[in-house]
């Protein structure tokens, strides 16, 4: 996956995000910067999900399909090119 | 950028002190001006006794009525020559598209008068002019959307024109239309205003930016400050908007600007498609009315083109804020009527001392 445009974004601690190369604005809720975070960390999907079930006390498949929904945005924003490495596994 | 304190005693003109829906860039030059720390004289040439920026307090410490432009440039020159013989003045930035021929073509004539200005060629104005843009750079990587110069509604129908379009003035005014009736609707109300040609151009999708700069007329760059719009009014005039930082976009005007040795201020309305090629969609030949922005963002461009018309030495900027943004608001100033009355008569406002 192809994080560097993520990478560009200046993301303040109340989840405001500015892409200087675009001049866009987002907000973020809690789980999308809690994400985004782990993402510059340069975790894992599988690594990402563990903790965000901890984390917000959630079933594993609402936390994938949440994670998978918000990756879509990011891949539609332009922000993150994804791979396979990154799709879930079939049946997941 | 601070003025030289070896300047500070000059007296610089600034034109275009109109704000309201549809706001010239004087007001926003003069601030910057003062936030070089610039205390010097400054004059406010102004066409129309309702500009709002002759009202506005601590801004400018006297107002000339000028001719209109299209009175001819003999008129143009009489009334400098009257307003220098009452006080001298050592620059003029002009800032309005309609006065830049004038003043290009007056330039050793405002010279002698001892009035100096930071301006591009009579052939640069007229290369980047709205109705030559599209077949002015030899640079391929300078890309400008297919335009098209008509002169009868009837044109609108010709085969090579795919809706949608734009549908622009010559000098002023740019709509966009989907359909031929539209667009047609629109040359009968943009001709009846601003007159013939009607340009129509390519709709190009993508990010619109804009950028002011300052080219040194050898093909440098001294300074640029990229934006996107966060406000566009019904006029399609930017009333808010946040500073980029585009590698990509910072090299494709630095392209331009050296493709044309460009000299002086300019704004450049640019698109990028979503495949990240870039379109030049118009040059304007003086400081857009945001240019504020630019100076919020640590380059003070009217500050430096002062200088570079007094024959100064300045370091180009090389870098700027991003995320620096700015949202214009409107105020009511008040004014007594007698001081309209003053101009209107006297063609010329003495402000008290600040």
């Amino acid at each position: 996956m192809n994080i560097t445009r993520l990478q560009q974004l200046a993301v303040s601690d109340n989840g405001f995000a500015f892409d200087p190369s675009t001049g866009h604005s987002y907000q973020l809720n809690m789980l999308a910067a809690e994400i985004v975070d782990l993402l510059l960390k340069q975790q894992k999907r599988q690594e990402i999900l563990e903790h965000l079930t901890m984390e917000f006390k959630v079933e594993s498949d609402v936390a994938a399909q949440d994670f998978d929904f918000f990756m879509l945005s990011l891949s539609n924003l332009g922000l993150v090119e994804t791979s396979d490495a990154l799709s879930p596994a079939p049946g997941q | 950028m601070r003025f030289p304190q070896h300047l500070a005693n000059k007296t610089i003109a600034v034109s275009g002190l109109a704000t309201g829906d549809n706001p010239q860039p004087g007001v926003p030059v003069i601030r910057s001006l003062r936030e070089a720390g610039f205390t010097g004289r400054i004059v406010g040439f102004a066409y129309d006794s309702l500009e709002a920026g002759i009202y506005v307090d601590n801004l400018a410490d006297d107002i000339f009525l000028m001719p209109y432009p299209s009175s001819g440039i003999d008129a143009f020159l009489a009334r400098m020559q009257q307003i220098v013989a009452q006080a001298p003045i050592d620059i003029v930035i002009p800032t309005l598209d309609s006065e830049l021929l004038t003043y290009i073509r007056l330039q050793s004539k405002l010279e002698a008068l001892g009035i100096h200005t930071f301006l591009p060629t009579e052939d640069q104005f007229r290369l980047r002019d709205k109705t030559c843009l599209a077949r002015c750079f030899d640079d391929e990587d300078i890309r400008v959307p297919h335009t098209l110069m008509l002169n009868e509604v009837g044109q609108l129908a010709r085969e090579d024109i795919r809706y949608p379009v734009f549908v622009k003035g010559a000098l002023y005014e740019a709509y966009r239309a989907n359909t031929i009736a539209e667009a047609a609707a629109l040359f009968h109300r943009i001709s009846a205003k601003w007159g013939l040609p009607i340009l129509v151009q390519e709709f190009v999708q993508g990010e619109e930016f804009n950028i002011c700069c300052v080219g040194d007329g050898k093909g440098n760059l001294l300074g640029m400050v990229p934006q996107r719009k966060l406000i566009i009014t019904d006029k399609g005039k930017g009333f808010g908007g946040v500073v980029v930082d585009n590698p990509q976009l910072n090299e494709f005007t630095r392209k331009v600007v050296a493709s044309l040795r460009w000299r002086g201020p300019c704004e450049l309305e640019v698109i990028q498609r979503a495949d990240g090629v870039f379109f030049l969609i118009e040059m304007n030949p003086r400081f857009p009315a945001w240019v504020r922005l630019a100076t919020g963002a640590g380059q003070n461009l009217p500050a430096m083109v002062a200088c570079l018309a007094l024959g100064e030495d300045v370091e180009p900027f090389t870098t700027c804020h991003a995320g620096t943004m700015f949202i214009r608001h409107s105020e009511d100033i008040i004014a007594n009527i007698q001081t309209m009355g003053q101009l209107s008569t006297q063609y010329m406002l003495r402000k008290e001392k600040r």
